[in-house]
């Protein structure tokens, strides 16, 4: 019997040493201590043929040799899974350039990022972020604006009717998202400060650099004592938003009769640096934001009162800066809902 | 409108060290847009008077042929095509160096040494457009070059100075000075510039006219509202000829062709003063008495352009007591121009009501140099100086031509003197800087303003020339100071502002969550559609419904304000499966419906606009029918369970076209329908040719706000855990899953939480008109441990149930 163990125990160690598997391991754990035929188990059956000195002595050795096999099952194991994750290491590639698996991906619209954007900055800057009708009156278009029927100013911006009349009222597709001015002065009085973006409609020919639907961002500010000053100040904070590092502007006249005094804001040109290119026509110099201080009839309008109150308004064109930031050439594509170009963004 | 640097300088003296560009700038700074400055003398650097003194054929091109061109210090070789060429003519001729555009178009380029068609050529005869004299020598046809041989100078000089072209010309932009009638003419820009370097402006000379009774010229004016002022004299002795050089050259460089004497002063003294004149032939005014009347309704008349026009009552007319002679301010007719022998003429100089000019321009489509003057209301008082002005001239230039009536002046207008009182304070608060006292006066006294001062305030005297419309106000004269001072010149400063809380916009704000849940959780594309519908299209897809319509729609038959995304959405659907397989767009805009139920049109009026709600829609392609209309089902509920609205659908038949009858829901929430989604007509499918099926849907975003929530309440943990069992039914084809779930919901509410289909499925092991149903139903209870038995009995009901009531059979 003792004989018999101690050849179980050098073929185990044996056997152990050699296995060159976890699993090859495994199989030599199950045929020593395996439950139903374990050799270990099979042998420590035929105890009880013994006598009683036998057998204590003989499991006394019998539990050595299991606690030494064991443990050198364990070693054995240790050094195998080691091995193991070695070869798994050198073994297993994946080809690291194949295409990555994610959802298919939407997009949004250009223009609606930018949009966002800029509705971030002004909020930063405490604006609130109006709506108003596209289908506006011809008073709220014009009338409330300062500009009264048969003004040359008319001419500058060629509208489309609708029509019929409503009770007497004319409607026309806005041509500016400036009536959200004197309707957001209407609602909420001063001071006030607010954006507006949203679509305009121009009546005109479509080539590609002018669509007859395209977007704008109107924004107002007024308090007691605001002033020229205080719009420069504005308006360079909010470039400086828009392109995220500070640019050289410009302010010079310009006539809108809702304005006085009205302003043109001109960047550097961004193409070429100021130093005059095709795009800026060689003036270095880029048309990008008419301005102004708020015409005390268009306060009345709104029903506040310009002897207490002024005001700045601006008006950014959207699409202008989409086409900007993203170097888009045709203007038509914006609105084309072509996938191919909408899946770029 | 092109305005001559030489014609400012004879009314103020510029300092020698101006250059054109500087004061170029300094206009758009501070008066209108200057766009363009073309210096005239530097663009033709290199480009010389030449002489053709021998021609010949080119060997090897019919078209071009060979020129020897005497410039004096040599002869010169040029391969040249221009069509008119002959031996003996002065021609200008582009040495290497010079700058022209090749064939008048795109950017200059610098001239070189070339060969044509294997022949050297040293320079090039040029056309009048490759050389920026488009307008002073219009080509009659293409391939024509400029013929100088007229001006009798010696060749070989540099072109500028046999053109006497030492000038500059500034292009303005019309729209900058759209509010500016003073800007209409030289000397107006002229006071601009004094203003701005701070010089002294000349006055206008202007000498009265000493009048005479030979003729008795008369003027009536009927129509006083839209002629406020009238000034006519006649002269006799006139020799109709070419104006002298000084005049003739003014004209061509601001790009005018010189056409007569008589012709020439009337419109050097538009280009100087602003103010349109028109010379009748005197013959022509019968009885010397000069009508100013409103148009009879379908009166004839001929224009000078040979153009028949029908009047109306509302345009004004100047007028014998036979005869309409002009279409007043706009116009003159063909019967009264003078003509190459006219002897005698009379000038009329006058001031028409802005409105009425702009309405008849507009409506004939007939766009002037004068009718783009009097539409910009011009000052009554210039019209005097302009016709002092050209009587002055063309005696000059005439000896012979004599004053022969008296001025007559019909003057209905009265200059009101406007006044405006403005305080410093209101000044400096408005710009938001003290400019001081001294300047703000100097800068207003420059621009001609009358000002007296105290120690609070000024006394402002509008001048007349900018009292007719663009001063009226406090603010106007802030512009003013603060122009000339210049805007750059001011230091920004940002408003000092009360931090207060602002409205969030609720529709914007789930306008955008919308597009995010689309766009991230749905892979959506957001497209960008048009407002406006073809009606042709609207047809196509059967969209009968009534739209809004474009009054001056820009094509025929895009003239409609659409109601619907749909139809705009399934366009790009069509036209994107021309490259794309699959398609999966929304859009967020707004529809347009006329019942008036909109924003209202003026403040506090009971006139409301079309409604204009807000809408979201989408169009998803996919591979079956039932697939694609599961598909935007789930984003229609995704969306409305971002803004907590449970909603309920109906299977009505819907209003939209475009929706399979039996392959679409509403969505109600409360009585309102908020949208529906659908597959697409089958019909449509087959006459859009569409190879898969397609859904399609709509929700109103405004009234989602309307029922919007934000109500969730946190419920504790289940403290006993939940039994679930699986269960695969048979039924009839027809029973719908929602029987199903209600059903098996039904039989003990408060144990079963939730029931959850797993599979729907047909096959050939399963009968005709069956189909076989897997759900999950949960067990669980708030208050113990349910018992393997109760939940088995429950199961049984469960089935018992669905037995009954949708002849379910337990699929083994």
């Amino acid at each position: 019997m003792k004989n018999q163990l101690s050849k179980l125990r050098e073929s185990g160690q044996a056997e152990i040493m050699q296995a060159r598997s976890l699993n090859e391991l495994e199989n030599i754990q199950i045929k020593y201590f395996g439950r139903k035929d374990g050799v270990l188990n099979n042998l420590l059956r035929s105890l009880k043929d013994l006598s009683a000195e036998d057998k204590k002595e003989v499991g006394q050795l019998a539990n050595q040799i299991k606690v030494e096999l064991e443990s050198a099952i364990e070693a054995q194991r240790v050094v195998l899974e080691k091995k193991a994750v070695t070869a798994a290491l050198e073994s297993d590639t994946i080809d690291l350039t194949l295409p990555a698996i994610a959802p298919q991906k939407g997009s949004l619209n250009p223009t609606s990022i930018v949009q966002y954007e800029l509705e971030d900055i002004f909020k930063s800057l405490g604006f609130m972020v109006l709506d108003g009708p596209e289908l506006e009156s011809d008073y709220y278009n014009f009338e409330a604006l300062n500009i009264p029927e048969h003004h040359p100013a008319r001419d500058m911006q060629d509208t489309y009717y609708i029509k019929g009349l409503a009770k007497n009222e004319k409607r026309v597709l806005r041509t500016h998202t400036s009536p959200v001015q004197v309707r957001a002065m209407q609602k909420y009085g001063a001071p006030l400060r607010a954006i507006a973006p949203g679509r305009v409609f121009r009546y005109e020919n479509i080539d590609a650099s002018h669509d007859n639907t395209f977007y704008q961002l109107e924004g107002i500010m007024i308090d007691e004592n605001i002033s020229i000053t205080n719009l420069i100040a504005v308006m360079k904070t909010l470039l400086r938003g828009i392109f995220k590092r500070d640019v050289k502007v410009r302010l010079r006249p310009g006539f809108f009769p809702f304005v006085e005094p009205g302003f043109e804001l001109d960047i550097n040109c961004l193409i070429c640096g100021g130093s005059g290119c095709s795009v800026c026509k060689h003036s270095g110099w880029v048309e990008l934001l008419p301005c102004g201080m708020i015409h005390p009839n268009v306060l009345r309008a709104g029903n506040i009162d310009p002897e207490k109150y002024s005001g700045f308004a601006f008006g950014l064109g959207l699409t202008r800066l989409v086409m900007m930031k993203y170097g888009i050439d045709d203007i038509r594509l914006l609105n084309s809902g072509d996938l191919r170009f909408l899946k770029q963004f | 409108m092109n305005i001559s640097l030489n014609w400012i300088k004879q009314y103020v003296d510029l300092p020698k060290d101006v250059k054109p560009e500087e004061l170029g700038l300094k206009l758009t700074m501070a008066t209108v847009e200057v766009e363009d400055v073309e210096n005239l003398a530097a663009s033709l650097d290199n480009v010389v008077i030449g002489k053709i003194v021998k021609l010949e054929k080119h060997p090897d091109a019919d078209r071009l042929r060979l020129a020897e061109v005497d410039i004096s210090s040599r002869k010169v070789k040029v391969v040249c095509g221009g069509i008119n060429l002959s031996e003996g003519m002065l021609v200008a001729l582009a040495l290497p160096g010079a700058k022209v555009r090749w064939h008048g178009e795109g950017e200059p380029i610098v001239l070189e040494k070339a060969k044509v068609r294997g022949v050297e050529s040293e320079g090039m005869i040029c056309a009048s457009d490759e050389i920026g004299l488009g307008s002073m020598f219009p080509a009659k046809e293409a391939g024509e070059i400029v013929d100088l041989s007229n001006l009798k100078s010696p060749v070989g000089i540099g072109l500028a100075q046999a053109l006497n072209l030492d000038d500059a010309v500034y292009e303005i932009d019309n729209k900058s000075v759209t509010n500016r009638p003073d800007l209409w003419g030289h000397y107006g820009l002229a006071r601009e510039v004094a203003a701005i370097y701070d010089l002294e402006l000349k006055k206008y000379p202007a000498k009265k006219i000493e009048g005479s009774k030979e003729i008795d010229l008369k003027v009536k004016v009927e129509n006083k509202e839209a002629c406020p002022r009238y000034l006519a004299v006649a002269l006799s002795g006139i020799k109709i000829g070419p104006s002298p050089e000084w005049l003739q050259k003014r004209l061509m460089v601001i790009g005018q062709k010189p056409i007569n004497n008589v012709v020439d002063v009337t419109n050097y003294v538009m280009y100087d003063l602003g103010q349109p004149l028109h010379a009748f032939s005197a013959e022509q005014i019968k009885d010397k008495t000069i009508i100013v009347r409103s148009a009879r309704e379908g009166e004839k008349i001929t224009t000078l352009d040979e153009v028949e026009r029908v009047l109306v009552s509302d345009d004004l007319v100047i007028a014998t007591k036979e005869k309409a002679v002009a279409l007043a301010g706009i116009m003159g007719n063909a019967n009264s121009q003078i003509e190459e022998n006219s002897d005698s003429i009379i000038i009329e100089s006058a001031n028409f009501n802005p409105v009425t000019i702009r309405k008849t321009s507009s409506r004939l489509g007939l766009r002037t140099e004068a009718s783009i003057r009097f539409e910009k209301s011009l000052d009554p008082n210039i019209a005097e100086l302009a016709i002092q002005r050209a009587v002055e001239l063309i005696k000059e230039m005439i000896p012979t031509a004599t004053v022969v009536s008296q001025l007559v002046d019909i003057n209905n207008w009265k200059e009101a003197g406007k006044n405006i009182v403005i305080d410093f304070d209101f000044i400096n608060r408005r710009i938001g800087v003290d400019l001081g006292r001294d300047l703000i006066i100097k800068i207003l006294t420059n621009l001609g303003f009358g000002v007296k001062s105290t120690k609070k305030n000024l006394k402002v005297v509008v001048p007349s020339w900018r009292a007719t419309k663009d001063i009226n106000i406090k603010e106007d004269l802030i512009e003013e100071i603060t122009r000339i001072y210049g805007y750059d010149n001011l230091i920004p400063e940002m408003p000092a502002v009360k931090s207060e809380y602002k409205e969030p916009n609720l529709l914007r704000n789930l306008e955008r969550q919308i597009k995010d849940i689309l766009v991230l959780e749905f892979s959506s594309n957001e497209v960008y559609n048009y407002s406006f519908v073809d009606k042709t299209w609207l047809a196509k897809i059967g969209f009968t419904s009534e739209h809004i319509e474009l009054q001056n729609p820009w094509s025929e038959n895009v003239c409609l304000m659409r109601r619907s995304l749909a139809p705009n959405l399934l366009q790009n659907a069509v036209d994107n499966f021309r490259f794309c397989d699959e398609v999966n767009i929304f859009e967020v805009g707004k529809t347009f419906i006329e019942n008036q139920s909109g924003p209202q049109a003026r403040f506090n009026s009971d006139v409301n606009l079309p409604a204009q709600d807000l809408i979201v829609g989408g169009v998803l392609s996919g591979s079956s029918a039932e697939q694609v209309f599961l598909r935007v089902k789930g984003r229609v509920e995704a969306l409305l369970d971002k803004v907590q609205i449970k909603p309920f659908y109906d299977t009505q038949n819907l209003a939209q076209p475009w929706c399979h009858p039996r392959q679409a829901m509403r969505v109600l929430a409360g009585k309102e329908v908020l949208g529906y989604f659908a597959v697409l007509h089958p019909e449509l499918n087959q006459k859009l040719e569409l190879t898969q099926p397609l859904a399609i849907w709509e929700l109103n975003l405004n009234l989602m706000l309307k029922y919007a929530q934000d109500k969730i309440k946190y419920k504790a943990l289940p403290k006993y855990p939940s039994v679930e069992l699986d269960l695969s039914i048979i039924v009839p084809e027809g029973a719908v899953w929602q029987d199903i779930s209600q059903l098996v919901q039904a039989v003990e509410p408060k144990i079963i939480k939730g029931v959850s289909l797993l599979d729907v499925f047909k096959n050939d092991k399963i009968e005709i008109g069956k189909k076989s149903v897997t759900f999950r139903v949960v067990y669980q209870s708030e208050e113990r441990t349910l018992k393997m038995e109760e939940v088995s009995t429950l199961q049984k009901k469960v089935i018992e149930q669905l037995t009954k009531a949708v002849r379910a059979e337990v699929r083994q």
